[in-house]
């Protein structure tokens, strides 16, 4: 049978190809830089979750619960910066992306190796920094590091910018790598417009990693220096401007949002294709959005400072510029839902977080709406109304693709395929809390509650204990899904080359792949073309029909 | 709070304070509800569409495995032009509805009654014209109340949940916002930019009164009002001395005649005068809310901020037909009294502007 043919008895593959810790540590293989990634950055959401939860039970009352004010300004300092710089940044790309990019390509590896496993050192480096942020003194500025509190502050601040300073790099050597991978590294027959859409989107989100994260760098930087020399630069004491940092900070950090949400999408477009077994409707739109959004995200900043005490006219242009991103977003949505119509849809779990993310990114899309209206953004502007905004686009959108792809790739990354039941079971009650948790915050943002409150009037009870309860389910509901993923890895189903009838190239190499991805360069077609494709029930895969049959 | 019911008179004794805005009368500048109303529209319609698609094309092309998809044509140009404009007109109008509203936000009425907003960790200080002084904003219903908002220290913001208002506090910079709450009431006054430690209970009250509530408040906190006339022209004429004679009265403090009192001690009188008479640095008289010209740059209205960088940074900006002599008194005066030095410049502001 294809399977036996396929996999060699030995079982040769990238996780049995060398072994030891120092095989891993200091690999050249892009496979196990991803997994080595998958592991550092899972833990990091593990830990941003964890302080997530303690910011939600203090919350769960008016006044100290738990904390005292000082740590819960650290807590939520501390959830935003791991999950902003440690988990969401590099997720999808360093992580899938560079497991799945090189096969999907049809190489064996990236373009620069060595680059590849620098990255993954500075990302190890800025973690580490992280972590004695978190020992030593803890950081209290929120995770935008404001001036002129960033300078006044006595916690480590220079520690934690530090660390993002290296977290930035990683990402600008991956970024610079997948640009030149997918340059140069494209098979025959591969033109960019045969390339899968997550290929489009890890390219344009590259663009944006490359042009955007030294601005970052060079903020933090300058925010460094003014705090260790007082150079006033940022400093209003010193003859400084305090907003001038807000513009270097969103310079990057606004375009970072579309690092966040761009491969997610990508994501989105393989997940709705592939298990909808229809080829992707209005390919080069979506892939021509992807470039769209990654320029347009440089100059919308502004819509951050709309109540900063920047000029009218600049803020009437940033929020006209800002309705623009909108377009490319929500022409990607209806291209998802003419893919889905005719199509034979098999709800697998994969694809429950591809509808999921469809959902919950397009209520976090809509919402973003009112935040780049001018006058209703005067009331919503720093309340729980932009929480709730950007975790449906952030958790809602990023991270449910990122499981979405997690579990659509899982059976090629080991070899192993998970329970359906359990994988289903847990995506409805991750999909369950997470909106507990956060619909709640609309309406705690239109009844006026700021963010950042420790202390909060009686008014706003119920909402809060709705929505800690939500972030109680959602975290169950994590734990679940690494007992059932533990579960695969060790007494997980021998997974198939090809579960899903995906007919990108990954579908074509063995799972897990060998060592050097192919043994011969893979034929290269349509990747959205299942026409091809069968499926064979007493093996519950799917098989290439042999190309001489009509 | 106990002694609130004296001075806020009897109407406001029981009412509750409020984040939402208060039925009747609409709020000054509007704009808000329109423009949310319509999103909310818009966007419980597209949600509903999504969401129903998602359901129906689950049921009607849900497969087993091995089931080949019926198939459609891989693009249609038509559909694609439709679904992109019919968004982009929407935004559009978005757009608008939050650009018209917001210009009138952005610019206050002409003679709106000015009280200046100060943020500090981790209370608010409100400072009336008369140089009364107050933790919590206290405004006449109906009138139109433009802040000054500035801050000492971090950044904070001030923000009036039930007006759908907010703008932030800038060290070393005035930023404005203004409104016109015509129903009294107590209404919540939060900071909502993140300050530190007392972030969260770094919130006020915006007591809006009656007209004859307010004149009643602000003649009992009217400082002048402890003076007799006598003692005031003294006050008037040299303020250090008489607080210095008068120890009782050492926390006053009227903006306009503390200006008044730097204006002579720091020397400006040899440059600037207050009638109208040309010597080294342009005068005062008719200085205030007019249009500068430059040597260089853009002209520019003489506002608080205008004021405040002529003196910090009196190089950046020449005003025509000057030469730039004047030295910077960056670090020899504080922050209150730049602001001071602001209203004392204010009374010399053109008699005409009152009618408008």
């Amino acid at each position: 049978m294809s399977t036996e043919a396929v996999q060699p008895a030995r079982e040769d593959n990238y996780l049995t190809h060398v072994r030891g810790i120092w095989s891993w540590l200091f690999t050249l293989d892009h496979k196990r830089i991803g997994i080595m990634y998958l592991v550092g950055i899972m833990g990091s959401f593990a830990l941003g979750g964890i302080f997530a939860l303690l910011v939600r039970t203090e919350l769960l009352g008016p006044k100290k619960t738990i904390v005292d004010a000082d740590t819960y300004n650290q807590l939520f300092t501390l959830h935003g910066a791991v999950m902003i710089f440690l988990f969401i940044i590099p997720s999808i790309p360093a992580m899938l992306g560079n497991f799945v990019l090189p096969i999907m390509l049809g190489a064996k590896d990236v373009a620069f190796p060595r680059i590849n496993l620098l990255s993954f050192w500075m990302w190890m480096t800025g973690a580490l920094f992280s972590v004695i942020t978190i020992a030593t003194g803890s950081i209290d500025t929120g995770w935008t590091f404001y001036t002129p509190y960033s300078i006044d502050t006595s916690t480590n601040v220079i520690m934690m910018t530090t660390g993002a300073f290296f977290l930035g790099f990683s990402s600008i050597f991956t970024g610079l790598n997948f640009i030149v991978t997918i340059h140069k590294l494209r098979p025959p027959g591969m033109a960019w417009f045969k390339m899968p859409l997550f290929l489009w989107s890890l390219y344009s989100t590259a663009i944006i990693q490359v042009i955007a994260t030294p601005v970052l760098g060079i903020t933090l930087l300058l925010l460094i220096a003014e705090r260790a020399l007082r150079i006033g630069i940022f400093n209003p004491a010193l003859g400084g401007d305090p907003v001038l940092f807000q513009h270097f900070f969103w310079f990057y950090s606004h375009p970072a949002v579309y690092i966040m949400i761009l491969p997610a999408m990508g994501i989105g477009s393989e997940l709705i294709s592939v298990h909808s077994h229809k080829h992707i409707f209005g390919y080069r739109v979506v892939a021509y959005s992807s470039l769209a959004i990654a320029l347009l995200s440089f100059i919308v900043w502004g819509h951050h400072m709309f109540t900063s005490g920047q000029s009218a006219l600049i803020s009437v242009i940033f929020s006209a510029l800002t309705f623009s991103v909108s377009i490319p977003s929500a022409v990607k949505v209806f291209n998802w839902l003419a893919t889905m119509y005719k199509g034979a849809i098999t709800l697998t779990t994969p694809m429950l977080y591809g509808l999921g993310f469809i959902l919950l990114f397009t209520l976090g899309g809509l919402t973003g709406l009112p935040l780049a209206m001018l006058r209703t953004d005067m009331h919503f502007h720093d309340t729980y109304f932009v929480v709730a905004h950007f975790h449906y686009v952030m958790f809602g959108g990023t991270v449910i693709g990122l499981l979405g792809g997690l579990h659509h790739w899982w059976p090629k990354m080991f070899g192993r395929l998970y329970s359906e039941f359990w994988g289903k079971l847990t995506f409805l009650i991750i999909f369950i809390g997470f909106n507990i948790t956060f619909f709640n915050q609309f309406i705690l943002g239109y009844m006026g509650m700021p963010r950042r409150y420790y202390n909060y009037e009686d008014i706003y009870t119920t909402q809060h204990v709705f929505s800690s309860i939500g972030a109680f389910i959602l975290g169950f509901g994590f734990l679940m899904m690494f007992a059932y993923l533990m579960h695969s890895l060790f007494r997980g189903k021998k997974a198939p080359v090809n579960p899903w009838g995906g007919a990108t190239l990954e579908w074509a190499c063995p799972s897990p792949p060998p060592h050097h991805n192919f043994d011969e360069p893979p034929q290269v077609g349509d990747p959205y073309d299942y026409s091809g494709i069968d499926y064979a029930p007493e093996t519950d895969e799917y098989v290439k029909r042999p190309p001489e049959e009509p | 709070m106990a002694g609130l019911p004296v001075l806020t008179g009897p109407a406001l004794a029981q009412s509750e304070k409020r984040v939402l805005p208060p039925e009747g009368a609409p709020v000054s500048p509007g704009g808000f509800d329109p423009a949310f109303n319509f999103w909310l529209i818009v966007s419980i319609f597209f949600f509903t569409l999504i969401t129903v698609l998602v359901v129906v094309f689950i049921l009607r092309y849900g497969k087993k495995k091995g089931e080949k998809a019926e198939g459609t044509a891989h693009h249609n140009t038509t559909l694609e032009i439709v679904w992109t404009v019919i968004p982009t007109l929407l935004t559009v109008f978005l757009f608008y509805l939050g650009f018209t509203s917001y210009m009138d936000l952005v610019r206050p009425p002409q003679n709106a009654y000015e009280i200046q907003v100060l943020g500090q960790k981790w209370n608010w200080l409100f400072t009336y014209p008369n140089g009364h002084t107050d933790e919590k904003l206290h405004v006449p219903a109906g009138k139109d109340i433009k802040l000054i908002i500035t801050s000492i220290d971090v950044l904070h913001s001030a923000y009036i949940p039930a007006f759908r208002i907010k703008q932030d506090a800038v060290r070393g910079r005035y930023t404005y916002v203004w409104f016109n709450a015509p129903t009294p009431g107590e209404y919540y006054f939060f900071c909502a930019e993140y300050c530190g430690t007392g972030h969260s209970d770094m919130i006020t009250t915006c007591v809006v009164h009656t007209r004859e509530d307010f004149e009643y408040w602000l003649d009992h906190a009217d400082p002048l009002k402890r003076l007799t006339p006598e003692q005031y022209e003294a006050y008037r004429k040299d303020p250090d001395k008489f607080t210095r004679d008068n120890p009782d009265f050492s926390d006053l403090e009227i903006p306009a005649v503390v200006g008044k009192n730097l204006y002579g001690k720091f020397g400006c009188t040899q440059c600037h005068t207050t009638d109208g008479t040309r010597l080294i640095g342009p005068t005062f008289k008719d200085l205030w809310g007019t249009k500068r010209q430059f040597e260089k740059g853009p002209d520019r209205i003489a506002d608080e901020n205008y004021i405040r960088e002529s003196i910090v940074e009196p190089q950046k900006e020449i005003v025509k037909s000057y030469e730039g002599v004047m030295p910077t008194f960056k670090g020899r005066l504080k922050d209150r009294e730049i602001y001071c030095l602001i209203e004392f410049i204010k009374t010399f502001k053109k008699k005409t502007d009152k009618k408008k």
